[in-house]
């Protein structure tokens, strides 16, 4: 290896070690302001409240005393006795937070123990029976079903049993002949005998059965659909993300306790009989929500083999954008969203505190709420059960219908000044980067982020529709402008100090481009690997020389006069 | 294989700003001894760091044995043997330990000719390195530089701490080296005695230059020093090239005069001396003459072009 | 090159000894974790592990300090070896310093499954990912310590601990997978090549 090659290595070896130190160092910087203006933001600024829910038609009341739609006062009706229905939702102030510092480490821990989420490779359990249990088993591309049955009488005696499932039915063993799934999504959290999955290979539905030991095929979704499931069944994202509660219509009885209203729905209302409660999912397991990556939700019956549309994730708001009541976020653009669909389960009657059989499920709408990628706002939205917006809420910070998302950051202005002077240090390439690739990362994704920050103001900005052409890059600009403002500096100083220790001219030139494009972290490995020689007075004109180079730099000329005073004799030979 | 083991050439090296070499150019032949010699910071431990690889030249270029020495290979490294000022062996080892050492690491190891040269010395091999006295530290030193069998052995004030019988038994091993496969030595030393006995070519540093480099012999014969009685006034300059130095006192003038030849004894003879006789010099007196400060003001007529 | 790597055993046998208690003491936890599945275990081992994280950052910065200011290198180099030869042989005894601290416990991790029946086949198959990053943590500490002992400075250790103090995080933030192993192993060629250029090019 020659002396310049091995220098430029050592350059960005050494670069790359600072870089990766300081990038860190500015994270946890970011990451205490963040934490800061979460911790206090006030707690009305995390919650929706929509009542009534516009799901349940009348809600038990006379016609003309039923509430009018947008009404967002909490679940009280006229009459005392009387509790109208009501979604709630509330966001988790430390979701940023946490997605920054839980998802490494802690999460991949937690994923051994915490149930029923997917965790990476497929694997699942089932509760906190850590004796049964489902998951994926790549090699073979097949739902393995794994069960420990403790005898009564012996409970050290366990029987293990395992099956199986592909496309074509189920084994005991890892079978060839039964198929292949790729990637399954699973709906899981349900029942470990009866799993119902997509496929994305085969484009398919499946019901697979591990009591009876039978796979069913369900829908197929045509070659050209453009619809991609990418989760089912009990669909939420984000640690802790957000909570969604819908409350039913309650009376109150003669001792004051709060009952669930009965549920007359006028299309097949029976006297004296009416729907007994409300669930959040259908135990028959006829119906089940399924999430598509463009951000639309279908509802799958499974008896009807129909992928309807039922609703979408909506985009909470930000703080340099404000997104219409019809625009539909991707699961990627958001830090957390939980899907609740209500179906009203009518029951033939129990037995003292026994339920009786489901005689039918009827869907009433669904529940959709929403984080912001930076974990500042939320939406809450209700459907109809023909996946019509019926109520939209966001997260205000004051009856004047101010955002959270603005209102977080004026809370603290000395957090969030901070804040913004540590996303200025970073070097301005990757501050260009933020602007133009914000929309290219995962909103959790974007708070583990070290060198290219989506979820910075330079990002949010990158993120903003514009109908004006420069308005976006201006403001972008003015953004970074501390950031340009050190670089330039710095640049020039690299400028200067490359011409002094006699760098050659190009070399000069990179450095300084370096040190403008990569900022500080460019400057500290400047100063690290530059030449350290002494430097020397030149004889010829009088400025600062390497001792190293056989001229200097400055006047070219040649070490003419020795700095010792060595004798005029010499006896060689 | 060039004939010089050693050439540098132009050598330069400052130390933060200060330059300790100002463009040697060294050559040291095959088979010998080199007697490199200099007064305290002249140079010489730094020329021989640069030579082995320790320190890098700020200028100029330096190779031993045919390859450069900034980056020797360990077919180079192996065939030199160095004693070093100071003896510097790991403190915390004992001396087994780094026998055991330099055995592993050695190209070549003559293992009878070390367990002789440790019986002649009586070194514990149990005892520390730091508890060793430096007499036992330069002997061990000596004996493991020997053991490796080198080619080309570089001995830095070997002696400094012997004995004068110790000093004496490594000087005749020094010689009986040289006279094996034609070796060579490379010796600095502040005892001019032991230089004089075993050295063949002579090299003296002063302001960072090499200003004697010749055959030891040859060096006594071209610097001469002179006692010079006028019956009068002397004159009050000579106009006579080189002259390392001069005392005046009275009608006597002491000068030492480099390359001395004919013209210049002719020229001594113009102002008819009533005597001239010559102070014979050992090695330690021309080194004397030549180191010592001040001289280089006492330049003659004939400056410029150096007389080589 | 054996008689280099066997002398920075022997001169850093402290680090070794340390080594294998450690590795006894982890490969302990993991047997425990399979019997008691609290959290207790989990929270020890990370913290010994941090621990035994700072340790081998400080034997790459004693490595150094110690080559410098006892001038093992200036005696080393004037024998039969190459300057790139001391560095891998230190890097060597480096890498089998964090091997026998972690080597065993892995081996233990492995081989557990088949001794007592785990109802969990997660933790076989996250054996490797979790300890691929803490190995290679564990290395990059070793090669802060290596760049940062290179001083004839009495306190190099402070700032080779506050530079490995920094980089912890990053497994926290990154977790396990293919960027945290991208990051590191990057992380590492790095530093190496950085102790490397100062170490080869420097006098002794």
């Amino acid at each position: 290896m020659n002396k310049h090659n091995g220098k430029l290595i050592n350059v960005i070896a050494t670069g790359f070690v600072v870089l990766v130190l300081f990038s860190l160092v500015l994270f946890w910087g970011r990451l205490f302001c963040y934490g800061r203006l979460m911790a206090i933001m006030p707690w009305e600024y995390k919650m929706v409240t929509i009542s009534p829910s516009g799901l349940v038609p009348g809600e038990g009341l006379p016609r003309q005393q039923r509430p009018a739609r947008g009404d967002t006062e909490a679940g009280v009706s006229n009459e005392p006795n009387i509790r109208l229905s009501a979604v709630y939702a509330d966001m988790k102030g430390e979701s940023a937070i946490f997605e920054a510092i839980d998802i490494g480490i802690n999460r991949r821990l937690s994923e051994a123990r915490r149930l029923p989420f997917r965790a990476k490779g497929g694997i699942y359990y089932w509760y906190q029976d850590k004796s049964n249990y489902l998951y994926f088993h790549e090699r073979s591309g097949l739902l393995a079903c794994n069960r420990t049955r403790k005898t009564l009488a012996l409970k050290s005696v366990a029987e293990r049993s395992e099956f199986f499932a592909g496309p074509n039915g189920v084994s005991e063993t890892a079978s060839a002949s039964i198929g292949r799934f790729e990637g399954p999504i699973v709906s899981a959290g349900f029942s470990m005998d009866r799993v119902e999955l997509y496929d994305g290979r085969q484009r398919r539905f499946y019901l697979v059965d591990f009591a009876n030991g039978t796979v069913t095929k369900g829908l197929e979704l045509a070659a050209g659909d453009s619809r991609e499931p990418i989760a089912m069944g009990l669909i939420t994202k984000g640690i802790p993300g957000m909570g969604l509660v819908w409350v039913p219509p309650g009376v109150k009885d003669a001792n004051g306790d709060w009952e669930h209203q009965k549920l007359f729905l006028p299309d097949d209302a029976e006297p004296n009989e009416g729907r007994d409660y409300w669930v959040f999912f259908d135990r028959t397991r006829e119906h089940i929500p399924v999430l598509d990556k463009s951000g639309r939700i279908y509802n799958y019956d499974t008896k009807e083999q129909s992928l309807v549309q039922v609703g979408y994730l909506p985009m909470p708001q930000s703080l340099y954008a404000t997104h219409g009541h019809n625009e539909v976020a991707n699961p990627g653009d958001v830090l957390g969203y939980n899907i609740q669909p209500v179906y009203a389960v009518r029951r033939s009657p129990g037995e003292g505190k026994k339920a009786g059989r489901v005689i039918d499920v009827k869907y009433l709408g669904m529940c959709v709420g929403s984080v912001s990628r930076e974990g500042t706002a939320m939406t809450l939205t209700v459907f109809d059960p023909n996946g019509k917006l019926v109520y939209r809420g966001d997260t205000e910070a004051s009856k004047d219908g101010v955002s959270t998302a603005e209102a977080v950051y004026s809370n603290s202005p000395l957090a969030t000044t901070i804040l913004f002077l540590l996303e200025n240090l970073q070097p301005v390439v990757f501050e260009v980067a933020s602007y133009l690739c914000a929309d290219c990362f995962e909103a959790g994704a974007g708070h583990r982020a070290l060198f290219i920050l989506p979820n910075s103001f330079v990002g949010m900005i990158g993120r903003r529709a514009s109908e004006i052409l420069f308005r976006k890059p201006m403001q972008a600009l003015l953004l970074m402008g501390p950031s340009l403002i050190l670089s330039v500096w710095l640049g020039l100083k690299v400028k200067k100090d490359a011409k002094l220790v006699g760098l050659s001219n190009a070399a000069g030139k990179w450095w300084t481009a370096g040190t403008i494009a990569f900022g500080l972290p460019a400057y500290i490995t400047y100063r690290l690997t530059r030449h350290k020689e002494v430097l020397v007075t030149c004889q010829n004109c009088g400025m600062l020389r390497r001792p190293d180079m056989e001229k200097c730099h400055r006047c070219g000329s040649k070490w003419e006069m020795p700095e010792l005073t060595p004798p005029n004799w010499r006896i060689c030979n | 294989m060039s004939e010089y083991v050693i050439q540098t050439e132009n050598l330069v090296k400052y130390f933060d700003g200060r330059c300790v070499l100002n463009g040697i150019d060294l050559k040291v032949p095959q088979g010998g001894i080199y007697g490199l010699l200099g007064r305290n910071g002249a140079g010489k431990t730094t020329i021989i760091r640069i030579l082995l690889g320790l320190e890098p030249a700020t200028r100029g270029k330096t190779m031993v044995l045919g390859e450069s020495s900034w980056q020797l290979p360990v077919s180079v490294l192996g065939q030199i043997g160095y004693v070093a000022e100071g003896h510097n062996l790991i403190p915390n080892y004992n001396v087994r330990r780094i026998v055991e050492l330099y055995r592993g690491l050695s190209a070549q190891w003559n293992e009878q000719f070390f367990r002789r040269l440790i019986e002649t010395f009586h070194l514990p091999m149990e005892r520390k390195v730091s508890q060793l006295s430096r007499g036992m530290k330069a002997q061990l030193n000596l004996s493991l530089a020997m053991a490796t069998e080198p080619k080309l052995l570089i001995l830095d004030d070997p002696t400094l701490g012997l004995d004068t019988v110790s000093r004496r038994q490594f000087l005749e091993l020094a010689i009986d080296v040289i006279s094996q496969n034609n070796r060579t030595i490379l010796f600095c030393s502040h005892i001019l005695s032991d230089v004089e006995r075993i050295a063949d070519r002579i090299g003296i540093l002063r302001a960072g230059k090499l200003v004697v480099d010749c055959e030891l012999e040859e060096l006594k014969s071209r610097v001469r020093k002179l006692r010079v009685i006028f019956d009068g006034e002397p004159p009050k300059e000579f106009p006579i090239a080189e002259i390392i130095a001069e005392k005046r006192q009275g009608r006597e003038v002491i000068i030492s005069v480099a390359n001395w030849n004919e013209n210049k004894q002719k020229i001594l003879d113009i102002f008819r001396p009533a005597s001239c006789t010559q102070i014979p010099m050992p090695l330690e007196e021309i080194f004397i003459e030549c180191t010592a400060s001040g001289a280089e003001e006492m330049a003659g007529y004939e400056k410029g072009e150096l007389i080589c | 090159m054996l008689t280099l790597i066997m002398r920075e055993i022997e001169d850093n046998r402290v680090f070794f000894i340390s080594a294998v208690i450690f590795a006894v003491i982890l490969s302990s936890l993991v047997v425990w974790q399979y019997f008691d599945e609290g959290d207790v275990v989990l929270s020890l081992g990370t913290v010994i592990s941090g621990v035994w994280f700072f340790v081998l950052c400080g034997m790459g910065v004693v490595q150094m300090y110690w080559d410098k200011t006892r001038k093992i290198s200036a005696l080393l180099a004037t024998l039969a070896v190459t300057r790139n030869q001391i560095f891998m042989a230190r890097i060597a005894a480096g890498i089998l310093a964090v091997l026998a601290s972690f080597l065993p416990v892995i081996i233990t991790m492995a081989v557990m499954p088949s001794v007592i029946e785990s109802t969990i086949p997660i933790r076989r198959e996250m054996t490797l990912e979790i300890w691929i990053p803490v190995f290679l943590f564990c290395f990059a500490s070793y090669c802060i310590g290596l760049q940062v002992g290179w001083t004839s400075n009495k306190s190099p250790t402070l700032g080779a601990l506050g530079l490995s103090l920094i980089l912890i995080p990053i497994i926290l933030i990154k977790g396990f997978g293919w960027d945290i192993y991208a990051i590191l192993i990057s992380f590492i060629a790095a530093c190496l090549i950085r102790a490397w250029f100062k170490f080869s090019r420097s006098a002794f």
